[in-house]
């Protein structure tokens, strides 16, 4: 009997250590084992729970992780299903999320109405709540800001503090409430929509000529320009007061000097005018490259640049356009630039009754030249859209005005649609951009990559692009899933130097194509960081998707 | 990646090999822009870009490509491709300058095509 007893024994201890060395070897190298909630407590990669608290260093892991293996119901003797390691860093997140909504005053800032702002980039995210419990709803709708969120940085990004957050919402409601004011205002009074030569807005309290605020049409005048006017008054007029009267008259806003420069550097191109003639960015771009290679001269200048490219990129992603609502379709987009001034763009404007146009691009570089090609395209289609209804025929407009601009090496690859929602059709083009990616279930094939033919813009004057540009129509139906991407997505790497590929791509598309476009976006985003590991992002990545309901 | 530089019948070759990574990226485009500077009025340099064993063009370099070959061109020279894989034919297709890249199937092919053209003796 003893012997019995022994030879168990034996074979318990055996079977121990063999437990306790896969354990140490799945620790050491399987991602799905190394999954730590705020960066400290082990979480189980079969039932994906807390299993040990503080055990991130801890020379106890492996046999306090033995312990909970064996009292867990998915371990199965290593013979469970482990979760994904995208699944459960999503878990952590969320489990984050709850833990400093509960614990830090920070994140539970909301504004008057009740309007969650997300402690990073202080925007109003997509959450109201009125009470102080954090239901599931509320995480997961955080949860899919953060996946967006330019400043969270996947948790790298610094967070802002109570004081912070609370002086952004004061100014914005004091945005919102000036804002009828002001076009009412600039409705009425010649004073409140005076314009220099080149469209721009000059402020009547502080004289201040406005880059950003563009009064070149009578539809950006009563759409966009009030609320710029607004955020200038609030954010940055040191001369306006609620109560008072603007100091300044229409001869003084008259008599500013036509050809006032803003500060070097900062990039906010001037309005195209309306005959096609762009002297305007040709003249900032020319100052911008003099720039560039001075920098490379003074520790003063580099500085000064370093400045002008953080304004830059932060004047960019506030002016990342509102995705359209158009009932019976969803409009997605995953937006992250790698440099300060990212040559990724999209847009969405009106070019009819019925339609709007679609744009996604990628100028070649980052920084401040591709942030200001970047400006020049989308000025151009959004100029050259107006009554247009080919795609191809703005993209070989656009491609001429351009041309003449762009250094030699620099090009902008685009595709450009035009969304007609009552007909239900798309017209495409593609000025040598990705394809456009078409997937839904009950058509046959499932999946399309759309391809017609077409040249970057900036490297052709005319007689090859406009030769070689082809137009497709689409007609869309429901549960059609429109995917387009920049080359950040398609030639991103792995450790092997593999690249993710269209394939990849596909893959993911076809596995979580049935799904919102949110979610689809962010699945494809986690599987691309899953796909590029340690590897860094060498590219921007833009991703835009169009569900049809 | 690695470059290296040969002369044949009077035509320069630049073979790259192996894979342009993100890092490869600066040194590409700084190779080309040194073939985009041999041109000179009245010296027309022919170049082949020898890309058999090479893996990948990433598009951040194809500006440069196609800068050097429009000044190279500009000054009656040329510059062109020597066997892209199907990956950088992909990529250039993309972009659709493929209309606007010379490429041929071998390295042999390409010093023939110049050197015919340039009515010096072959290899």
């Amino acid at each position: 009997m003893a012997f019995f007893d022994k030879l168990k024994e034996r074979r318990i201890r055996e079977q121990e250590k063999r437990t306790r060395e896969r354990v140490c070897q799945e620790l050491a190298k399987n991602l799905a084992w190394n999954q730590y909630l705020l960066g400290r407590s082990w979480l189980c990669p079969y039932c994906g729970k807390v299993a040990v608290e503080d055990g991130k260093g801890k020379s106890e892991l492996p046999d306090l992780a033995i312990a909970h293996l064996k009292t867990c119901p998915e371990w199965k003797e290593f013979n469970g299903i482990t979760r994904r390691p995208a699944e459960l860093a999503e878990s952590i997140k969320k489990a984050e999320i709850t833990h400093y909504m509960k614990t830090n005053p920070l994140w539970r800032v909301r504004d008057s109405a009740g309007q969650w702002h997300c402690p990073y980039c202080a925007r109003p995210g997509e959450v109201v709540f009125a009470t102080n419990k954090v239901t599931r709803e509320i995480v997961e709708a955080i949860y899919g800001h953060l996946q967006r969120c330019y400043a969270y940085e996947g948790g790298k990004g610094a967070a802002q503090t109570v004081q912070y957050l609370l002086t952004v919402i004061e100014k914005a409601e004091r945005q919102k409430r000036l804002v009828p004011r002001i076009e009412q205002l600039m409705s009425s009074d010649p004073l409140w929509r005076f314009k220099d030569e080149k469209s721009r807005w000059a402020c009547p309290y502080c004289r201040h000529i406005a880059n950003d605020v563009d009064l070149s049409s009578e539809l950006l005048v009563r759409s966009v320009a009030p609320r710029q006017v607004a955020k200038h008054l609030v954010e940055s007029c040191p001369d306006f007061k609620e109560d008072t009267p603007p100091g300044a008259t229409l001869e003084d806003l008259r008599a500013l000097t036509a050809g006032e420069r803003k500060q070097a550097g900062i990039v906010t191109v001037a309005a195209p005018q309306e005959n096609g003639t762009f002297h305007a960015i040709r003249a900032e771009l020319d100052q911008m490259r003099t720039l560039l290679s001075e920098s490379k001269q003074t520790d003063e200048r580099q500085k000064e640049l370093l400045r002008s490219l953080e304004d830059a990129g932060k004047q960019q992603r506030e002016m990342l356009p509102d995705l359209p609502n158009i009932p019976g379709f969803e409009f997605e987009v995953l937006f992250r630039p790698m440099a300060t001034v990212s040559g990724d763009f999209y847009d969405f404007f009106k070019v009819g009754e019925q339609e709007i146009g679609i744009v996604l691009g990628d100028v070649s570089g980052h920084g401040v030249e591709a942030g200001i090609v970047m400006s020049m395209v989308k000025k151009c289609l959004k100029i050259h859209s107006k009554g247009q209804n080919s795609a191809a025929e703005n993209l070989r407009v656009t491609n001429a005005d351009i041309f003449e601009e762009l250094a030699q090496s620099t090009f902008a690859s685009v595709s450009y649609g035009i969304l007609n929602a009552p007909a239900r059709t798309l017209r495409f083009a593609r000025a040598g951009h990705t394809p456009l990616f078409l997937f839904n279930p009950a058509r046959a094939p499932q999946f399309a990559a759309l391809e017609p033919k077409g040249i970057v813009l900036g490297v052709d004057k005319g007689p090859v692009f406009n030769r070689t540009l082809e137009e497709i129509e689409i007609k869309l139906v429901s549960g059609d899933m429109l995917m387009q991407v920049t080359d950040g997505v398609l030639e991103a790497t792995n450790a092997k130097k593999e690249e993710f590929g269209i394939e990849r791509l596909a893959g993911t598309i076809q596995k979580y194509g049935n799904h919102e476009a949110k979610y689809l976006l962010h699945m494809i985003d986690l599987t691309l960081g899953e796909f590029r590991g340690k590897s860094p992002a060498e590219d921007d990545v833009t991703m835009l998707c169009i569900r049809v309901l | 990646m690695e470059i290296k530089e040969d002369q044949r019948a009077g035509i320069r070759i630049v073979a790259l090999s192996g894979r342009v990574s993100g890092t490869d990226v600066s040194r590409l485009t700084e190779q080309l822009e040194t073939l985009k500077n041999l041109a000179r009025p009245g010296s027309p340099e022919r170049v082949v870009l020898d890309v058999t064993a090479l893996d990948n063009l990433p598009s951040a370099v194809v500006g440069a490509l196609l800068e050097a070959i429009r000044a190279l061109e500009g000054a009656g020279g040329r510059l062109v491709l020597a066997a892209p894989n199907a990956a950088i034919m992909v990529v250039l297709q993309r972009l659709g300058v493929n209309q606007l890249v010379a490429s041929f199937k071998s390295l042999d092919e390409a010093v023939k095509a110049l050197a015919a053209a340039d009515g010096a003796p072959g290899q």
